[in-house]
């Protein structure tokens, strides 16, 4: 198939190797021979140093750019994108992962559709984003979470959302807010009533979805707003706590709360209570006063988690 | 006038001014063919608008005027939009799509996720910056909110229905079913004017100074359907209610935080079942301390619920309140 190229590829430094398939190359200055669009029907619009090699890659413009992925787009200086649609624009970026994208100077977002936005993030978990940050990270086991804005800011836990990160007492998220949603839906048989533990995705309580705290010296000030509801009676209790937790050298020393409020059906305002203890960190479990269901019944509860995260050593 | 075209032997005439750089393609229609449009690279990539461009990737097609579209399989008949990624797809009028598998139909809509449908113009101005599958707009059996100038910040399943409503954090039902439900929000509601011991001002999501009631200026459940009943899942919410009213006259002030429990349980389809509320605290002129008081009651539409402030004296007064909302399902699915 032809390509159209302004020099044929000769293999020389300053012709290049030869181009791919139905490419465009419209760059003239190279450091190296491969520094062309290589990859079938990928495209190079122009700059210097640029490489297109990956199928339908294409390099927009600017300087020492490279974009293996397929479908992958770079633009500006020294940026990588290297996965299936990816794209890295501005300077020193790296798009690693498929539909992953990192704009801005020396981002990476190296897990599949995350995003990393401003200076120096680094959008590891999946799904997960970095909008206007500096310093900041998603670990990989902060799916579908978010930062945005502020600097040294970091996400752990799934869909937690971080805003106004400081870095005063270093990244990593020693001093942020974050906001958090925990839940469950349990069916509990004739008898007395259970406590039911909230879990960050409702499922049965385990390791991988407790509230871990991510440092092993930290303060967590929660504002829990929480809500329990009884399916089988369509009765409802809603309620607002004010939780400490500090964790000192890795285990938790304290886990105190007080109710600020408590709002629903008598019935359920008389019964259910939001407890919390040290349990993995921390845990949130709403708790019987006693009672009994004639039947099974099935509650369903969670609860919104404002957490003011603060390094304590 | 004239077009530049590498293979001007392959494929459907160009448009006039058109530069078409692209070599592959398996129709004949997969061309440059719009007026001043550009195809830079790639394969199988379609320019049929004014001005569109395709900057690279494959299968791409751009209607829309002076829109642009890099990736693979994007679709852009809207005017001045952007898309990247991995088909997407947009009739929308100046809007950006990052992601893949998103859909826009409204305007002025910015989306970076996957699976977010931004479902009509009526929603315009709306904003999801890291979700999968949101829904912005209606797409319900029992409402018909509009919700211009939304946000949707993380999460999954999300879906605001009032205006100016910011989605911060929604969580999968993995659990329990893949219906939208658990999620987070923050509402801001205004209202300036009279305000009498029997006349109450309405605050609204609009920030309509009119104290008239309108459908979608009140807080509204939208339910969405069991996938396996075919019936509205009713909701609950839990809001905290944190607000602040200024007596103009009288250059006094006052703020408060209540809490407030909204219950649609046991009605799947109908009204709002109960609303209770609890003031937690109140800050300000003590001359206002025991005469102001905010509260929740049903609203005159169907499945909302009305924000309302009384004076137990007559003046002018400026209200906002910021309400968090935190909202489940209240059936097990």
């Amino acid at each position: 198939m032809a390509n159209f190229s302004l020099q044929i590829g000769d293999g020389s430094v300053k012709n290049g190797n030869p181009r791919g398939s139905s490419s465009i190359d419209l760059q003239l200055l190279r450091t190296a021979a491969t520094q062309v669009a290589s990859g079938t029907a990928s495209m190079i619009v122009g700059g210097a140093n640029n490489t297109a090699n990956g199928l339908y890659a294409a390099v927009m413009g600017g300087y020492s750019n490279l974009s293996s992925g397929t479908y992958s787009v770079t633009g500006g200086a020294g940026n990588i994108a290297s996965a299936e649609s990816s794209l890295a624009m501005g300077a020193g970026n790296q798009a690693t992962a498929n539909g992953s994208a990192a704009i801005g100077l020396e981002n990476i977002a190296s897990a599949a559709a995350s995003i990393a936005i401003g200076n120096a993030n680094n959008a590891a978990a999946i799904n997960s984003a970095i909008i206007n940050s500096v310093g900041s990270a998603t670990y990989s086991t902060a799916p579908y979470s978010t930062i945005i804005g502020g600097a040294g800011g970091l996400t752990y836990l799934p869909g937690q959302l971080v805003t106004n990160p400081r870095s005063q007492y270093g990244v990593g998220g020693n001093f942020q807010v974050s906001e958090l949603l925990v839940f469950r839906e349990v069916s509990q048989p004739a008898g007395p009533y259970t406590s039911i533990q909230f879990t960050l995705d409702g499922l049965t309580p385990a390791v991988t979805n407790q509230l871990l705290i991510n440092s092993a010296n930290k303060v967590w000030q929660v504002v829990s707003e929480w809500m329990l509801i009884n399916t089988t009676t369509s009765q409802v209790v809603v309620g607002k706590d004010l939780v400490v937790v500090h964790k000192v050298g890795g285990l938790v020393r304290l886990v105190t709360s007080t109710n600020i409020s408590k709002v629903g059906d008598l019935s359920m305002t008389s019964q259910w209570s939001a407890v919390y203890n040290t349990a993995n960190d921390m845990s949130v479990t709403m708790m019987p006063a006693g009672g009994s269901a004639l039947g099974t019944t099935v509650f369903r509860g969670s609860a919104k988690l404002t957490i003011t995260e603060l390094k304590s050593n | 006038m004239g077009n530049y075209v590498l293979t001007p032997n392959i494929g459907n005439a160009r448009g006039n001014y058109a530069v078409d750089f692209n070599f592959l393609k398996t129709g004949a229609d997969m061309v440059a063919s719009g007026y001043a449009s550009i195809l830079m690279g790639g394969g199988d990539n379609t320019a049929t608008g004014s001005y569109a461009s395709v900057m690279g990737g494959f299968n791409n097609i751009v209607s829309g005027e002076a829109s642009t579209v890099v990736g693979a399989y994007n679709e852009c008949d809207g005017a001045n939009s952007f898309l990247f990624g991995y088909s997407n797809k947009s009739s929308a009028f100046t809007s950006f799509a990052g992601g893949r598998y998103n859909q826009l139909k409204g305007n002025y809509h910015f989306v970076f996720g996957e699976y977010c449908t931004m479902l009509n113009d009526l929603n315009r101005h709306a904003t999801i910056l890291n979700c999968q599958t949101a829904y912005i707009g209606t797409d319900s059996s029992d409402g018909d909110a509009q919700a211009p100038n939304t946000a949707i910040f993380s999460g999954g399943f999300a879906w605001p229905v009032h205006e100016g409503e910011q989605v911060r954090v929604s969580r999968f039902y993995e659990a329990i079913g893949l219906l939208k439900a658990v999620q987070s929000s923050v509402i801001t509601m205004f209202y300036q004017g009279p305000v009498t011991n029997t006349a109450h001002g309405q605050l609204q999501t609009n920030g309509d100074m009119s104290n008239v009631p309108n459908l979608g200026r009140d807080l509204t459940m939208l339910h969405d359907l069991n996938p396996i009943t075919g019936v509205p899942v009713p909701l609950v919410w839990g809001l905290t209610v944190n607000w602040t009213a200024i007596d103009l006259v009288n250059n006094r002030v006052i703020t408060g935080e209540d809490t407030v429990m909204v219950n649609r349980a046991n009605s799947a389809g109908g009204s709002i079942f109960s609303v209770e509320s609890v003031n937690i605290a109140k800050a300000g002129d003590a001359a206002l301390n025991s005469s102001i008081m905010l509260y929740a009651i049903s609203s005159m539409y169907p499945n909302s619920i009305t924000i309302k402030f009384r004076s137990n004296y007559s003046s002018n007064f400026r209200v906002v309140a910021r309400i968090q909302m935190l909202q489940d399902m209240s059936n097990p699915v």
